[in-house]
């Protein structure tokens, strides 16, 4: 597990913000495409443990505020939110059961997309547009979750695999 | 201890949101920091999507064309006739117009801009240019592609900008049909399409009909092309009708603009 204020992981944050903002809509696929800064905030979540988790989802957060131009903070609230959440769920999972790590990825990412788009049009959301909404989001949760395997091979690589999060053995 | 820790390091983002919420010119400038630093990053990632935009879709022209190659040929013959024909008629207007003491309706000045990032929210379409106030470029500005009307500037930083297009939620913009001259406002749903809302009961509006901008209490001068009309319903409030309406620019392989700097005459 790296130091979070290292040179690695800030070129680290870098890439993604630039894969996410840049390269990633050459991906898309009818207008979605998957997000490299969730799939780090699961990863931590995964194999970091919940004090590194939610400073990563806080530096995502903020990062994903600055690049799409609107209120800083809105982002860092919802995913640090979430990642506490996730990280409650990860401590409480048969790590065993197939797919787990996919569904939780696809969840988070769902939830957070969920979140965004009922703090941005609270209240005003045209109900016409929603279901088309929430399929985009559900687009882009499945879209990202099936990159999951490529991303933590490519992490792992970054960082060198050291997973130090310490599961309950008795609940 | 340490987990409480970890509940109270929510506090900050929540902190940090309401004072960008109180101060948006604080927000505004922390914008401004980072789209200049991050710059040479998104030119570089651009450059590099570039390179997948034209194997993805270069690739796959090139087969279609391949395969369709006599068809083209003719096709090709057929539009050279019609070019003379249109070279001629161009003349012509430009003679009648001169006699009739009219101005060309053409911008002219544009500033061409290259699209270096954009919104990661999937709804939200907005985009990172590579000019900013540096370049001239001003807020409101119209931004156009050689296909019709892209959107407008919606921030300006000195080195970057952020343009809102067309079929973000938050987009509205007077129209026109082309045939049937029935107004309504364009507004973006977030994917491939758009709608024209607040049509007239008895407008007489055809699939497949051109929308053009109105220029009518708009910063979009009129006559930018908008895209064709699809579909056409009653609104859910029963006292309009809604046309769906496909979009002449392909929004998902934007590359580069240009960005109006002096607006023709209405």
């Amino acid at each position: 597990m790296p130091r979070l204020v290292s040179a690695k992981v800030i070129l680290y944050f870098l890439l993604l913000v630039v894969l996410d903002g840049s390269v990633m809509p050459a991906f898309q696929v009818r207008f979605v495409y998957p997000s490299f800064l969730y799939l780090f905030i699961c990863y931590a979540a995964f194999e970091w443990g919940a004090s590194k988790t939610v400073y990563v989802a806080f530096w995502a957060g903020i990062l994903r505020d600055l690049l799409g131009g609107g209120l800083i903070g809105l982002d860092a609230t919802l995913l640090v939110a979430l990642a506490l959440a996730l990280d409650f769920l990860v401590q409480k999972m048969e790590r065993q059961l197939p797919w787990i790590y996919f569904i939780m990825t696809f969840l988070f990412v769902f939830c957070a997309g969920a979140l965004r788009l009922l703090a941005s049009y609270a209240g005003e959301m045209p109900t016409s547009s929603v279901w088309g909404y929430f399929g985009m989001i559900s687009m882009t949760a499945l879209y990202t979750c099936a990159l999951l395997p490529l991303f933590n091979f490519l992490t792992n690589r970054w960082f060198g695999h050291s997973s130090t999060r310490q599961y309950e053995l008795f609940r | 201890m340490r987990r409480w820790r970890t509940y109270y390091f929510l506090a900050v983002p929540v902190i940090a949101l309401i004072v960008f919420f109180q101060y948006p010119r604080l927000n505004e400038t922390v914008h401004s920091v980072f789209s200049t630093l991050t710059r040479p990053a998104f030119v570089l990632g651009s450059s590099l999507r570039d390179g997948f935009y034209t194997v993805r879709y270069q690739s796959g022209n090139f087969l279609d064309a391949v395969g369709k190659q006599k068809e083209y040929l003719a096709r090709i013959q057929e539009l050279e006739g019609q070019l003379i024909r249109f070279h001629e008629m161009d003349r012509e207007n430009q003679r009648l117009k001169k006699l009739l003491n009219f101005s060309l309706p053409l911008a002219t000045h544009t500033i061409g801009a290259r699209v270096i990032g954009e919104d990661v929210t999937p709804w939200k379409k907005v985009v990172l240019l590579d000019k900013g106030s540096r370049s001239n470029l001003k807020k409101d500005m119209v931004v156009v592609v050689p296909e019709g009307l892209v959107g407008r500037i919606l921030e300006v930083e000195p080195y970057t900008a952020y343009a809102i297009l067309l079929p973000d939620p938050d987009s509205r913009v007077s129209a026109l049909t082309a045939t049937s001259r029935a107004q309504g406002i364009i507004a973006g749903i977030g994917t491939d399409k758009l709608q024209m809302k607040y049509l007239a009961l008895d407008a007489e509006v055809a699939i497949g009909e051109d929308v053009t901008t109105s220029g009518v209490g708009s910063i979009f001068q009129k006559g930018l092309q908008i895209g064709k009309i699809e579909a056409i319903e009653r609104d859910s409030d029963g006292m309009h009708l809604l046309a769906l309406v496909k979009p002449s620019v392909s929004f998902s392989k934007l590359e580069e603009v240009l960005c109006l700097v002096s607006s023709p005459q209405k």
